[in-house]
């Protein structure tokens, strides 16, 4: 479940083949194994698919609290169950900066959807936040979706104030992304240009990890199915 | 709708547009974690950068890139214990509030008047979306309506303002790597991002044609000759083209956004990868702060980079 989940986030493996050598290779060889990556994808985005040119304004900002939810929680459940303080003092001062900033982001988003805010959904983030290894793969993969969801979602977007705003939030996570990978010696700017992504690819990658759940697990206090 | 809620009940007035603090309650715990005034090693080696900040790293303000979203930006960087009750807003750090180079509250008219970049809602994006718009200010001043010729006038506009951003940089790093003053992790890193920058200057200039700038008479004199000045300068460079890229991002063409949002993101990484060679926090700010182009470009000058 935990191979596939980061399989599912990391599309190119290169985050994999890096963090695959983590502790047995040295910085240099990471170096030599990721290659700069080059902009000939960009051209197929040119003409997006039906499915993609009819996302609305409110589906990415539905999505994007959504997501900046699951991020904040992952945070946040691995402050509050101890993983971050096991790490190491320079390693906390990431995780936890990435945290804050990622509830933050949570917030923007509530006050831009104001009611049409969704209920927050349940989150399960199994082991993936339990141990530091699982915690740090995992936040670099998701720091990194992050980055291809909202480079992909921009040219989607109509309201110029939210792309705006949205930029603004890029250049953020593009921060937490490089910082990850610096964390986990991948170099932090591997390209000249990211890779963007769908809403949809995203939603489909995020739906893979079974972190979102639809219900609260209620152990008690179940109603009988049959009354009578 | 969104329209609506993206202005958070902002009417597209000048005074209304101004980022007004979010009221902000401050009750029960009083524990304020501030990420960016955190050093991550020992303060000697910090570097600040008076001119490059929005807003100065200690004070850990945020700088409205929207109305109902900038104002919340100002958020950045709460701590946990702040989520619930504190947090601090741009009431907190009027100093930083004067400082702060914002997009925010300028007339089409002002900008007119006092700007080189021109495009009518160039550098009001954040004014509101409405006010942008359903004026239909994006377009409009330049009478060409909305049609191809008018958009492709407006990017290029734009492109040529970043494609003087990534000259500078591009210029920059090759002086570095030539006077070969740096090594370890700072080597490294003007090597990758050396290339990615020519990469950057490739893409606009392919993109521009005929429209291309010329190439800026760049002279760096001390900054490319050691260590500490290099690193200091990458990390102006970055955080200046960062800031600009965040101004003028939004009045792209739709087709053009996608890849220069691509561009931007790399911008940010490199940004991140150079401040945590330097011993400072990677990421300042839960929201970076935009620049006016003309303010980005009038400091460049003030450097002496550029003439």
């Amino acid at each position: 479940m935990t191979d596939l989940t980061l399989a599912d986030l990391d599309r190119d493996e290169a985050l994999s083949d890096a963090l695959a050598q983590l502790f047995g290779s040295t910085r240099a060889g990471f170096l030599r194994t990721l290659a700069l990556g080059s902009a000939a994808m960009l051209a197929g985005l040119a003409t997006p698919s039906d499915a993609e040119a009819q996302v609305t304004d409110l589906d990415i900002l539905q999505f994007g609290l959504r997501f900046e939810r699951l991020q904040a929680t992952f945070y946040t459940q691995a402050d509050e169950i101890g993983t971050i303080a096991r790490m190491a003092r320079a390693k906390q001062e990431w995780a936890e900066t990435l945290g804050a900033h990622e509830r933050a982001h949570v917030r923007i988003f509530k006050s831009v959807l104001g009611s049409k805010a969704e209920p927050r959904p349940f989150f399960d983030f199994g082991k993936d936040n339990e141990t530091e290894e699982a915690f740090t793969r995992t936040a670099v993969a998701m720091e990194d979706l992050t980055v291809a969801l909202l480079t992909g979602v921009l040219p989607r977007v109509k309201d110029r104030g939210l792309t705006a705003a949205l930029f603004g939030l890029l250049t953020v996570e593009a921060r937490h992304a490089a910082w990850a990978r610096d964390i986990v010696g991948a170099t932090p700017a591997a390209r000249a240009f990211d890779e963007p992504r769908t809403l949809r690819s995203v939603q489909g990658a995020v739906a893979r990890t079974r972190f979102i759940k639809a219900q609260p697990r209620r152990s008690s206090r179940r109603r009988p199915r049959f009354t009578g | 709708m969104q329209r609506k809620r993206v202005q958070a009940g902002s009417p597209p007035s000048r005074e209304a547009a101004r980022p007004t603090p979010p009221h902000v309650s401050v009750s029960g715990s009083t524990r304020t974690v501030c990420p960016s005034t955190r050093s991550r090693r020992p303060a000697s080696r910090r570097i600040i950068l008076s001119e490059v900040h929005a807003t100065p790293d200690p004070l850990c303000s945020g700088v409205g890139v929207g109305v109902g979203v900038g104002v919340d930006a100002a958020g950045a960087g709460v701590s946990r214990a702040g989520d619930e009750s504190v947090r601090w807003s741009f009431e907190s750090s009027p100093q930083a509030v004067e400082r702060s180079p914002r997009i925010v509250t300028r007339t089409t008219s002002e900008l007119g008047r006092s700007s080189g970049w021109t495009r009518a809602g160039l550098l009001r994006t954040a004014v509101g979306a409405g006010a942008v718009v359903a004026g239909g200010v994006t377009m409009g001043s330049r009478g060409g309506g909305s049609s191809l010729a008018a958009q492709q006038e407006a990017d290029a506009e734009i492109l040529n303002f970043f494609l003087l951003l990534e000259y500078v940089q591009e210029g920059f790093y090759r002086e570095t790597t030539e006077k070969a003053q740096i090594d370890g992790d700072l080597l490294t890193f003007v090597q990758t991002v050396s290339g990615q920058e020519s990469e950057h200057v490739s893409f606009l200039e392919d993109w521009l044609g005929d429209r291309a700038r010329d190439k800026p008479a760049l002279s760096f004199a001390d900054a490319t000759g050691s260590p500490d000045t290099v690193q200091e300068t990458a990390i102006y460079l970055e955080e200046a083209a960062l800031a600009g890229y965040i101004g003028q991002g939004a009045n792209l063409s739709h087709r053009t956004i996608t890849k220069v949002g691509t561009l931007v993101s790399a911008e940010a990484r490199q940004a991140a990868w150079v401040r945590n060679i330097a011993g400072m926090s990677p990421a300042p700010r839960a929201a970076d702060p935009a620049r006016e182009a003309d303010a980005v470009v009038a400091d460049l000058r003030k450097r002496g980079y550029i003439e």
